[in-house]
Order: structure tokens, then C-alpha cells, then sequence
């Protein structure tokens, strides 16, 4: 009896072990919402502007890679409607700070993409890669703005909600 | 407590510490209102007043000359909404016995965007409101003269015998409405 409980507990543990390791992604920070745009006044125009900065430090992302052996793991972006939202604003994501790692003296541990902005689309696409050496690490608050554009009259009026998603893949 | 319980609490603990790790997703929302606007207005802002003059013959048996058709002004208009569609009308203050006032709005041209409206052709000008451009969605059709819908007026004589000697101000009214 004791024996099939400590195999029982080498299973469990060494099977958590390997889900407890994984990388993972920790999205902070705040929700954007954009002050409504003054209309135009001028018959004939458009918006001016039509495009809108959050601050810079809007979305703090945080990356942990387990032990690995020179890994790297993409942050991809991608909208979502929630519930509704307009192709024809289009936003974008730019990383205005890179993260911080820890522990420190990561010698081979790096980041690439990311710092001009990209458009969100409503399907993944890769926003930044981060690169791991040996041993775990965290790679913290990476800081975000965001971007809308595209913003008009041609777009129906009414009020438009997007998720921003953020997914961590090998 | 015997081992057998030490080894179940350490089963318990293991998975009670471990749920939850490994989030591969995260999220934050973007939200944004847009506002209702319909304006429009003629264009060139310096001068929207014609003069359209009929021409006396100087050859007895000839008929009075009408005057050219005018296309200096232009008409603009900014229009956002949910759905649906805006128009615009024109009507004239009072009518010129035995003249027609007939008015064409163009196409719509220039470096506007959206769903412009469409001319609904010419126009006899009536003191009743009578729609000139339709169908215009969430669009802009640009600012100033070559913007817009170029107003084309074509004057004629419908009834010679109405004709009397006159120097009238017509006032021509525009209005976009749902």
C-alpha cells in the first residue's frame, strides 16, 4: 500500500512538475478608452485627426520561460470583437520598453521585433520573440502603446469595444 | 498520523500549489465612440450669388437668349451615422412667370471618402423642396470648390407669353435631412 502511494506521489509531483514549468504570459495595465473624438465642423472634412496614441506604458507584458536550453518564445497579438468592433478602425501595438530579466546575467538571453508599430489583425500575429539561454527567466514588464487609426466618418457611428489578446507560443 | 496520510497531504499540497500556472493568453480592451454629423454647405464661401441674364435679340424674329448654364458653385457635406441614408433637397423662394430655374447636381467628385450621394438629375425648381442628391451615407466629400457635387443651372423659357421685363432675386435652399 505504501508503495503504490509513493509511486502515486513521484506521478503526481514529476506530471505537475512539467505543467508548473511551462511558459507563461502575464498581460497588465490598464484598459484604453479613447475620448471621443470632437466631430468635424468644416462641411466636407473628415476627422482631424484620425488617429490616436494611448500613453506609453498603457500594457505591461510579462514572459516567463521555464528551464530550457536557448529557447525562444513569440508574444503574438491579435484583436478580438468585444462584443463589437469595426475593421475599419484599425489599431496597432508598438513595445516602447523592453523587459527586464531576472535573474540577472542572462548572457545569452535577448529580444527582437516589436518596437516600430504593427497592425492587429483579427488573427495572431507575431508582435515581439523573446530569447532564453540556460535556467529560467522572467522577462518583465515589456511597456506597450497602442495605436488607433482609420478613425472616420465613413464608420457608422455607435461605440466599438476590442479585446487586445496576447498569447505566448513556442 | 501515519505516512500514509503525510503522503496524501503532500499529494494535496503539490496540486493545490500547482493550478493555474502556465497562462499563455492575456488581454486588455480599446473602446471607442463616434459621434452623429450632418452639416453641409455651398462652396465658394466668397461668392455665392449668380447673375443669370437673359439676352435681348438684336434681330427682329429671333428668340431671347438664354444665358449659359453656371457651374461655379459646389456643394459639401460631411455625414456620419448608425445606418441608413441622408438626402438633399432644394427649392426656390418664388417661381419667375414663363422660367424655368432647373438645377443639376453632379456627380460626386474629388478627394472625399464613404458613401457620397447620387444625383437624382435635373430639376425643375419648385417653392417645394424636391430632392437633388440621395443615398448619402457616412461619408465627406472634400472641402471647397472641385469638392462635392458641382451645382449646374440651366435656365429656360417655358411660356413666352408669361414673359414680363424683371430683375428678380431668386433664393435657392438647400437641406440634407434623415
Amino acid at each position: 500500500m505504501k508503495r503504490i502511494f509513493f509511486i502515486l506521489l513521484i506521478f503526481i509531483i514529476s506530471v505537475l512538475s512539467t505543467h508548473a514549468f511551462a511558459q507563461s504570459i502575464t498581460v497588465l495595465g490598464s484598459d484604453w478608452n479613447v475620448p471621443t473624438p470632437a466631430v468635424p465642423t468644416e462641411a466636407g472634412s473628415d476627422y482631424n485627426p484620425n488617429l490616436f496614441e494611448s500613453i506609453a506604458d498603457l500594457i505591461s507584458i510579462s514572459v516567463y520561460i521555464p528551464t530550457s536550453w536557448f529557447d525562444s518564445k513569440t508574444v503574438n497579438v491579435k484583436w478580438e470583437g468585444n462584443p463589437n468592433w469595426n475593421a475599419g478602425l484599425k489599431l496597432h501595438v508598438k513595445k516602447t520598453k523592453n523587459p527586464s530579466v531576472t535573474p540577472g546575467g542572462c548572457l545569452f538571453c535577448g529580444f527582437s521585433g516589436g518596437s516600430d508599430y504593427i497592425e492587429v489583425l483579427n488573427s495572431n500575429k507575431r508582435f515581439f520573440e523573446v530569447n532564453n539561454g540556460i535556467a529560467a527567466h522572467t522577462f518583465a514588464n515589456a511597456e506597450v502603446q497602442v495605436k488607433i487609426s482609420g478613425v472616420s466618418v465613413a464608420v457608422p457611428t455607435g461605440s466599438y469595444n476590442a479585446k487586445l489578446v496576447f498569447t505566448i507560443t513556442d | 498520523m501515519n505516512r500514509y496520510k503525510i503522503y496524501f497531504l503532500i499529494i494535496i499540497f503539490v496540486i493545490g500549489s500547482k493550478i493555474g500556472i502556465a497562462q499563455t493568453t492575456g488581454s486588455k480592451n480599446v473602446s471607442i465612440s463616434l459621434n452623429e454629423v450632418m452639416i453641409m454647405d455651398i462652396e465658394p464661401v466668397i461668392s455665392k450669388n449668380l447673375v443669370m441674364n437673359f439676352t435681348v435679340p438684336t434681330q427682329a424674329g429671333n428668340p431671347i437668349a438664354i444665358p449659359a448654364n453656371n457651374t461655379a458653385l459646389w456643394l459639401n457635406y460631411t455625414s456620419a451615422l448608425a445606418s441608413g441614408s441622408r438626402h438633399i433637397t432644394a427649392r426656390i423662394s418664388a417661381t419667375i412667370p414663363g422660367v424655368d430655374i432647373k438645377l443639376t447636381a453632379g456627380a460626386a467628385t474629388g478627394i472625399g471618402a464613404g458613401t457620397r450621394g447620387v444625383s437624382t438629375g435635373q430639376k425643375i425648381l419648385t417653392t417645394t423642396n424636391q430632392t437633388i442628391i440621395s443615398g448619402i451615407g457616412g461619408a465627406f466629400t472634400g472641402n471647397g470648390s472641385s469638392n462635392g457635387h458641382q451645382l449646374i443651372y440651366t435656365l429656360g423659357i417655358n411660356n413666352y407669353t408669361q414673359l414680363i421685363k424683371t430683375n428678380t432675386s431668386i433664393t435657392v435652399t438647400y437641406t440634407i435631412s434623415n
